[in-house]
């Protein structure tokens, strides 16, 4: 995910220095002038950069498309296959079920994803605008949650749902993560960031709060929707430990347990897994490139309200 | 970091079943119980294998169960087989939750977290030939003597290490792999030749000491009772000054000590560094990832006493049909399953002691890879278990901490040793 924040950002950096040129003679001439040494200097180090965050990923890619004759690790890794092929790629989808399992990790992450803008809608939009009683201890349980890490509660939370009647349920592999506290925090202050003065002048023209909510707040915090629906899927779609816990017959599998019967004891071939890693890569890649317009809008909003 | 946390929620789960079992032991699912033995075989198990359901392993359990079940009519098997990854943490969630299979496929240290909490049967009470039908080794890697039980498994299957050598890179400086170390102190002068022919940018020595050196250094972790870490002694810091010494002198990738050290076989199959230890199916594997380094591979057998590793087969203590988890884990560990079982896993021994001695073991198909697997039947004759049950990954972290300062000379080695005994006791105290 960084690595794509890196490649996209990159565009427009020496677009914008020339239109900032008006202003120069406030700052400083060194920092804001381009060099044709400076404008180097950036374009190496966005290099390097992008070499490092998607250099593993292209490595990976280079990996699955090896044939059997080509060795793997090597003190130069070779990032061009000498004999491209995609039988590593079938080989996965021989071995798994891999379409049966990608439709298990889509209604995991559907399910988180609608769970998150709902819920964190509401229940930030309450807390930002709402007045009721316990509104601040009701804030402060939600931020001391944060603090307990995930791994010492992940036993009790089995217990829970198995009690409920969902282990082995793709619904409880779902459950515990469909409303995220710091999803709900990011919601609270994406709403804060709306002027008071724009709803109270809602509140005067006899709007209620579903309206005030629908057709004032909303419309203003898409990015950070699209922020919360991307983190969401990316956590779902990747969470290995959780539905390994929850899960137990290999039809429910969802896509990354499934993967792992890639990699065993007695035969772990790196092309197989690389590619399998491809595979479950893709949905991210594309869901980022769908929704990256908004993603960096909603950056920026939360970073606007200081 | 899955491992440290896999260790922590087992003794989270070991800590809140022990409170709340309290003295509940002796009705039905205790671990000492005795099961009828005449008891008719019907009925269904489920049977839980761990990262063995492949191209390789699937078509040999589905024979393996209908065997089974044709020789006992009315019976089902259901095999369930675990991913490699979180394997401790799906175990113990099975414990928690009470739906731990009725034959499981479990390793030293994860049955001893399991057993822990009499999870469970102790075979001792039930199976009488124990001792005489499983190899010794392979019965005491599953007896726990802080637990008071003699065998929470039948031995399966055996894995020790074999020593690797790159012949190419040997040869390129002027050493002869006929001729490969035995010693450490023979490793550390071929070390020294390979060092000083490349100019420094082959290495033979990539490991940093760890646990299994200190016992080869003749000393023992525990003190006689089990009770206690007590292993600085004098022996073991001469060990540790002798690595102190090669890593100065560049013997070692100056990256061993920091968190960028990938491992000696990563290393290895880089061809930076001319030796690594590994299974006795590291040959065959490679070829798998490395086409072109696999044919340079030279097998000998392991420096000092090689370290053994054991898969059994447990039979859970709350099994709703015990007799016949029973005799379906006698079955798998039989000697003509395992040895069936080992043809699809070169380099590794049955667990069963008729099969385990077979001359077949001991004779080479001429292959590097046929050569590496007698290597390590004769390396298994010797092989112990280095790591106690009760060494967590806490403990290993803290080790590694102080060797890493005695290596770079910011500490003398029984300050590093004496550090690492104490915090291991504190922590074996919590």
């Amino acid at each position: 995910m960084t690595a794509l924040s890196e490649r996209i950002e990159t565009p427009p950096a020496p677009a914008r220095a020339p239109a900032r040129r008006p202003a120069r003679r406030r700052r400083s001439p060194v920092f804001d002038a381009v060099t044709p040494l400076g404008l180097t200097a950036r374009y190496l180090t966005l290099l390097v950069i992008l070499a490092v965050t998607v250099g593993p990923m292209l490595w990976e890619l280079s990996t699955s498309l090896k044939s059997v004759f080509e060795d793997v690790y090597t003190a130069t890794p070779q990032l061009l296959p000498q004999r491209p092929t995609l039988d590593n790629y079938s080989q996965v989808a021989r071995t798994v079920p891999i379409a049966h399992f990608a439709l298990n990790s889509v209604i995991v992450a559907a399910l988180c994803v609608g769970g998150n803008l709902l819920g964190a809608t509401a229940a930030g939009y309450a807390l930002a605008r709402l007045h009721f009683r316990g509104r601040r201890l009701m804030l402060g349980l939600f931020l001391s949650t944060l603090v307990l890490p995930g791994e010492v509660t992940i036993i009790s939370q089995y217990q829970t749902v198995t009690r409920l009647g969902l282990g082995n349920s793709l619904v409880g592999v779902a459950l515990p993560a469909m409303i995220g506290a710091l999803n709900v925090l990011l919601m609270r202050n994406a709403f804060l960031a709306i002027p008071a003065e724009v709803e109270e002048a809602a509140v005067i023209d006899g709007a209620t709060v579903w309206q005030r909510l629908r057709h004032i707040a909303l419309p203003s915090v898409k990015g950070t929707l699209s922020v919360i629906a991307i983190l969401t899927f990316i956590g779902a779609w990747d969470d290995f430990l959780w539905p390994l816990l929850v899960l137990q017959s290999p039809d429910k599998l969802t896509l990354t347990v499934g993967l792992s019967y890639l990699q065993s004891v007695f035969a772990a071939d790196p092309r197989i897994i690389a590619a399998g890693a491809m595979i479950a890569l893709l949905p991210i890649l594309a869901l980022f490139v769908a929704l990256q317009r908004f993603f960096f809008r909603g950056v920026g909003e939360g970073a606007v309200k200081g | 970091m899955p491992r440290t946390r896999a260790g922590f929620t087992l003794a989270v789960i070991a800590a809140a079943s022990l409170t709340g079992c309290g003295v509940g032991g002796a009705g039905t699912g205790s671990s000492q119980q005795t099961v009828a033995s005449d008891a008719p075989l019907k009925g269904a198990i489920t049977f839980q294998t761990w990262s063995l359901k492949n191209d390789k392993f699937t078509p040999y359990f589905t024979a393996l169960i209908k065997d089974f079940e044709t020789q006992h009519p009315g019976t089902t098997v259901n095999w369930v087989d675990q991913p490699g990854d979180g394997y401790a943490d799906k175990v113990s969630s099975q414990v928690t939750s009470d739906s731990l299979p009725d034959v499981i496929n479990l390793p030293q240290d994860i049955a001893h977290s399991v057993a822990k909490v009499g999870g469970l049967l102790d075979l001792s009470k039930n199976v009488p030939t124990l001792a005489q039908d499983y190899v010794h080794s392979g019965v005491a890697a599953y007896t726990y003597p802080d637990l008071g039980g003699d065998g929470f498994a039948f031995p399966w299957y055996l894995g020790t290490d074999v020593s690797f050598w790159n012949k190419a890179m040997l040869q390129r400086d002027g050493l002869d792999p006929a001729k490969l170390p035995k010693t450490f102190d023979e490793l550390v002068a071929q070390a020294k030749v390979m060092h000083d022919a490349s100019g420094g940018k082959d290495y033979l020595m990539s490991r940093p000491p760890g646990l299994s050196d200190i016992v080869n250094s003749g000393t023992p972790l525990m003190t006689p009772d089990g009770k206690k870490f007590d292993f600085s002694s004098a022996p073991a810091a001469a060990m540790l000054d002798k690595y102190t010494a090669a890593y100065a002198a560049g013997y070692l990738p100056s990256n061993v000590l920091t968190s960028t050290y990938e491992g000696n076989s990563a290393l290895f199959t880089k061809q930076e560094v001319a030796w690594t230890t590994g299974g006795g199916n590291y040959i065959q594997s490679t070829t798998q990832s490395n086409p072109t380094l696999a044919p340079q591979i030279v097998p000998s057998p392991a420096l000092d006493t090689p370290p053994l590793y054991v898969q059994g087969i447990s039979v859970a203590a709350k099994s709703k049909n015990l007799p016949l988890a029973l005799a379906f884990g006698r079955f798998v560990t039989d000697d003509a399953n395992q040895k069936a079982f080992i043809k699809l896993a070169p380099g590794f021994l049955p667990g069963s002691a008729a099969s385990a001695n077979d001359p077949a073991y001991s004779k080479s198909d001429g292959t590097a890879q046929g050569d590496a697997s007698v290597i390590a039947y004769q390396d298994m004759q010797k092989a112990v278990i280095f790591t106690p049950p009760v060494w967590t990954d806490a403990m290993n972290t803290f080790l590694n901490q102080q060797v890493a300062l005695a290596m770079t000379g910011k500490e003398s080695a029984k300050q590093a040793l004496d550090n690492a005994v104490s915090r291991a006791n504190q922590l074996l105290g919590q």
